[in-house]
């Protein structure tokens, strides 16, 4: 194929043209979704890292949530996985805001425990230190 | 008035034929440069050898090596990734299909991004 016969294609745009253009960048857009998907599936394999408090206190159950969503995903259909490509590769890789949403989370239940012993404790009339100072 | 007849769709035919004959050809002839330009994509190809890289269809990357070995053995190696939505397959040279690494898949869509940027500059001219 010649320059002078690339140039009548780009003029005349024949249906081969449309055809080959349209085949390539759909191709382009199919291996995309595979990458998409095979990169989430590799990201929700990998060990969810161990937190420093017990994981089975119920209080930590925001982040729970977070890890059963990206379990969830690794048995989700190729189809919804390729119509939902980057919303499913946002939730498998914790980005710097569901990790700060997480640690939010973590900080309101540490609060809500610190308010809740402040709560039940009856506040003493008479500081027990005063005179032994 | 039927022979006029039968000899203007005799014609209409051949002629609608030979249109889908030199479409055919054509889309052949896209394809074969664009394997060409395709093996650019990996850098400079040593002496000797030949490499083709293309969309064979929109579900379907073919890469293609020939070379001569040491002992001056003609070696050929056809790699063709098929694109699932779940992940992609590979088989050389006709072999049993395993699937591919995500490694390998990145590196494949570079490839193939890289393919699409050079035949739009090169043969369709649209960026």
């Amino acid at each position: 194929m010649n320059d002078q016969n690339l140039e009548v294609l780009r003029k005349e745009r024949p249906a081969p043209v449309e055809q080959r253009d349209a085949e390539s960048r759909e191709a382009i857009v199919l291996l995309e979704s595979a990458v998409r998907f095979l990169r989430h599936k590799e990201g929700s394999l990998k060990p969810t890292p161990k937190l420093p408090i017990d994981s089975t206190d119920h209080k930590y159950s925001a982040l729970h949530t977070h890890s059963a969503v990206v379990t969830e995903d690794q048995d989700a259909e190729p189809g919804i996985a390729e119509n939902n490509g980057p919303a499913i590769s946002d939730q498998a890789t914790p980005t710097a805001e569901t990790a700060s949403r997480a640690s939010d989370s973590v900080i309101s239940t540490i609060e809500q425990q610190i308010d809740d012993i402040f709560a039940s404790q009856t506040i003493p009339e008479k500081n027990p230190l005063e005179g032994v100072l | 008035m039927a022979i006029k007849s039968a000899i203007t769709m005799l014609s209409r035919y051949i002629g609608n034929q030979s249109h889908h004959e030199r479409e055919a050809r054509l889309y052949r002839d896209l394809m074969r440069h664009e394997a060409r330009i395709g093996g650019t994509v990996f850098g400079e190809i040593p002496e000797g050898r030949r490499r083709e890289f293309f969309c064979l269809d929109k579900h379907t990357w073919v890469w293609h090596e020939e070379w001569t070995d040491k002992n001056g053995q003609h070696k050929v190696l056809t790699t063709r990734y098929d694109i699932r939505p779940n992940g992609i397959l590979k088989s050389q040279n006709g072999n049993h299909y395993q699937s591919v690494t995500l490694q390998e898949a990145e590196r494949l869509l570079r490839a193939a991004q890289l393919y699409k940027q050079k035949i739009d500059q090169e043969i369709y001219n649209f960026a």
